[in-house]
């Protein structure tokens, strides 16, 4: 009898967990007036927004709601399901970058997604912007640094090109076409000259649909980056404008101009972070491209004279390619180096390269 | 120097903000391995089997009780402090660590022990930083007049986990080539800060059963949570750039500073012939604890790599570090969300669980052995690794001394191993005892501990 009276008390009265009183009703925000001195707006538990001193030049009232009026748009990838917030003042620009995190469960995430996210902000002006972003694997928390007030969400980003480990294939040269005619309509190339061209971005013609760039990562980049490597968000643009032949019918004089940019994420081990990749070079002594002369052997075209993006001249700079015939014109292969510097403890920098595949065609008279 | 600071500040960390634990009091119990509550007496009685109060007699005193239990895993406390202090045996010993890190855990009873670590958790912007203010723990004390009995407690527990990544960061200093390994995984900590006033009453049914019943007030002076997230990595940052940070670590952490409640206490004794006896007991058997949840205070820091690197000779302070640490009472529409992750389940489970216990005694002259089972209910996180066990223990009273000592063993493979001694110096008694942890552990580090406990009590007449 007593120990079925302790049992009954024992069970009975058995303490019941008592819950934060943080979270919000559904759909439920804040608005909050944040003055120079900086200060946080949250909606618990999914998104907080810090903004430092200095952020906003004066008090503003700042409001966060979870974005349910309307669907985030889908302009710089696929948003994450519950993860997009409507916050205003829309287009109020940040002196100070304010930090934004916003929680993504990883069981919403597809596996290899993880890599892929970004936050992104739809600008007052209808662009959609993403930021270079970090995601804790381990506690499933988005972060970036945003500078424009407006709709938020994490993305699954739709640009981007999966950087391959193993070796390039080796490009192998070929026949160069005969330079282009005149030509009285449109955007032609220039009589007598031959013109190649490349270019893709997030804005108008994105890299990963548009097929025109493969990437393959260093031993040095693998080993300061891990093996999981994606190009996100690329944007490349080159024109090799082929501008005097010789007697054979091989180029003797080149102009032209490559950049390569984007970001490049990789898994640093329970942290998905990004390194902005960005690079150029210029034929000729300048940062405007000018004429070089080329030399072709074999597969390989020799550059003269250029000028990297960080304004080094180069000279005897070569530029594998393979030339493809491709119906009644012809499509060029050509292979370059993004540079990418890794810090060092003594203060020196180590360098690792991503190598470009990029496909160029004769512009369409 | 400054890895010896942050050798300091993590060390300052894992005592401070750690373990919920729990260890009964007792100089006796703790040098019988953790048992002692068949023949446990007078005020020793309130925690152990408050039946044992109808068959004492006579009056008792406690004045002092102090008692810290320190246990980790992943490594030994000597090579745990190499690691931190970058020892030049430190880069071996991390790489031996197992892969999930570091894991300590420490309690600590009685007023002094907790006061002394409730300072030391004090951090800025903090209201308990005044000495012996409102709030602090309470001394240690108990008194038992026959039947009756009343013991006034305190108690720290805290426990702190440390990547091996961050160890790695912390012993070997900040390395630029090594960016892509670090990681915080499980780095975390907790506290609980309380004190407790019980009052218990035994009678007996007939010359050998007698029952026992005792009621608890707790009083929570805080409670604390937090974890260190995963580092942000900017391999565009270069070394000295003041504009920006390669690496940096985010900690959020909450405390709550205001929890009462009460708990039910039950226990049962039965003498056998031949000396011997049985006994049995639960603590906390109907019992409630709430916090304040509009007290609910948010701290924010952050470090950087360089705050790791050796070369740049920064030499901050721990003051410098505990600086970092910003916190207000949160409001949520104004919390950022590293504070509101580091607060997941922060109050689910904040209490004590119930605890049962049963024994086999045996007391002749004065020489007495004992046998105890404990089960702890699954509900209640104020619990801790090595509570629930099975405990054999000696005890041998010769002129003025006492001896004891035991063996425990925990379910999940922590064994214990403990000695004690008492001194009688007229109406004096002073006890002390110490014990060690050890246990291997299927796929996990090998447990190593130890404890030590130290009572001043005065009884007169009684058993």
């Amino acid at each position: 009898m007593l120990i079925a009276a302790v049992a009954l008390l024992a069970t009975g009265c058995q303490q019941t967990d008592q819950q934060l009183p943080f979270e919000l009703a559904e759909g439920e925000g804040a608005t909050l007036s944040i003055g120079p001195t900086g200060g946080i707006v949250s909606v618990p538990p999914s998104f907080s927004l810090d903004f430092p001193a200095g952020s906003l030049p004066g008090a503003t009232p700042v409001s966060a709601k979870p974005l349910i009026s309307g669907p985030f748009p889908r302009d710089a990838g696929v948003p994450v399901p519950s993860t997009a917030f409507a916050v205003g003042p829309v287009g109020t620009t940040l002196g100070e970058p304010a930090r934004v995190e916003i929680a993504v469960d990883p069981a919403l995430l597809e596996s290899g997604e993880d890599i892929l996210l970004q936050v992104a902000v739809r600008r007052a002006t209808g662009e959609v912007s993403t930021y270079e972003s970090t995601y804790d694997i381990t506690n499933g928390v988005l972060v970036a640094e945003v500078d424009e007030l407006g709709p938020m969400a994490a993305v699954v980003s739709a640009d981007a090109i999966a950087i391959a480990l193993n070796a390039p294939p080796e490009l192998t040269g070929g026949t160069f076409p005969p330079p282009a005619p005149p030509s009285l309509v449109g955007p032609a190339p220039a009589p007598g000259t031959l013109a190649f061209q490349a270019a893709c971005s997030p804005q108008d013609r994105p890299c990963f649909r548009s097929g025109l760039i493969r990437l393959w990562a260093d031993n040095v980049v693998r080993e300061r980056m891990g093996d999981e490597l994606f190009l996100v968000d690329p944007t490349v643009s080159l024109i090799l404008d082929f501008v005097t032949f010789d007697g054979s019918g091989l180029p003797t004089e080149v102009v032209g101009s490559l950049s390569i940019g984007g970001d490049l994420r990789a898994r640093f081990n329970s942290t998905v972070s990004g390194y902005e990749l960005e690079d150029g070079v210029t034929t000729g002594p300048g940062a405007n491209p000018s004429p070089t002369s080329v030399v072709v052997s074999g597969s390989v075209l020799t550059f003269g004279q250029t000028t990297t993006s960080s304004g080094e001249v180069e000279f005897n700079e070569e530029v594998p390619f393979t030339i493809l015939d491709i119906g009644t014109t012809a499509m060029m292969i050509a292979e370059f180096d993004a540079e990418v510097e890794f810090e060092n403890n003594d203060g020196s920098l180590t360098f690792g390269y991503i190598t470009a595949h990029i496909r160029l065609r004769v512009p369409e008279s | 120097m400054t890895r010896s600071v942050l050798a300091a500040f993590v060390a300052l960390l894992a005592c401070t903000h750690g373990l919920t634990a729990q260890m009964a009091p007792g100089t006796r119990s703790v040098g019988m391995g953790g048992g002692g509550m068949v023949f446990a007496t007078g005020v020793d009685a309130v925690e152990w089997n408050p039946a044992n109060l109808a068959w004492g007699g006579g009056w008792n005193i406690s004045l002092i009780e102090l008692g810290v239990v320190g246990i980790g895993s992943g490594t030994t406390a000597t090579d745990f402090l190499s690691i931190m202090e970058g020892d030049s045996d430190a880069a071996s010993l991390i790489a031996a660590l197992p892969s999930d890190g570091i894991t300590l855990s420490l309690v600590a009873e009685g007023f002094a022990a907790a006061y002394g670590l409730d300072l030391l958790d004090d951090l800025p912007n903090g209201a308990n930083t005044a000495p012996l203010a409102v709030g602090d723990p309470l001394p240690s004390v108990g008194i038992a007049i026959g039947p009756i009995a009343v013991r006034v407690r305190s108690r720290m527990r805290q426990n702190f986990t440390l990547s091996k990544e961050l160890a790695d960061l912390i012993g070997n200093g900040f390395d630029y080539a090594r960016i892509q390994d670090y990681a915080t995984g499980n780095t975390g900590w907790s506290s609980l800060s309380t004190s407790e006033i019980t009052a218990s009453y035994g009678m007996t049914i007939g010359s050998s059963l007698s029952l026992g019943i005792g009621g608890r007030y707790v009083m929570g002076h805080g409670m604390t949570q937090g974890q260190f997230f995963e580092p942000q990595v900017d391999l565009g940052c270069r070394k000295g750039d003041p504009t920006c940070d390669a690496l940096v670590i985010q900690t959020g952490s909450v405390e709550a500073r205001d929890g009462t409640g009460y708990a039910l206490d039950l226990g049962a004794s039965l003498e056998l012939p031949l000396g011997f006896r049985v006994a049995a007991s639960g603590t906390n058997v109907v019992q409630r604890m709430n916090w304040d949840e509009d007290q609910i205070i948010g701290y924010a820091a952050r470090f950087t790599g360089d705050d790791f690197d050796d070369d740049l000779g920064l030499n901050l302070g721990i003051g410098d570090y505990l600086d970092r640490f910003d916190g207000d009472v949160i409001d949520p529409n104004s919390v950022s969300l590293a504070v509101f992750e580091a607060a997941q389940n922060f109050l689910e489970g904040s209490y004590f669980p119930q605890v049962f216990r049963a024994g086999l005694g045996w007391q002749r002259g004065g020489t007495t052995i004992e046998a105890t089972g404990i089960k702890v209910a699954p509900r209640g996180r104020y619990r801790s690794a090595w509570d629930e066990r099975v405990s054999v223990g000696l005890e041998q009273r010769l002129p003025i001394l006492t001896l004891r000592g035991g063996y425990g063993f925990a379910e999940n493979g922590i064994t214990q191993m403990t000695g004690g001694a008492g001194l009688r110096l007229g109406p004096v008694h002073l006890d002390g005892s110490v014990g060690k942890f050890s246990g291997e552990r299927l796929d996990a580090a090998p447990w190593d501990g130890y404890f030590g406990t130290l009572g001043l009590q005065i009884p007169v007449g009684g058993q």
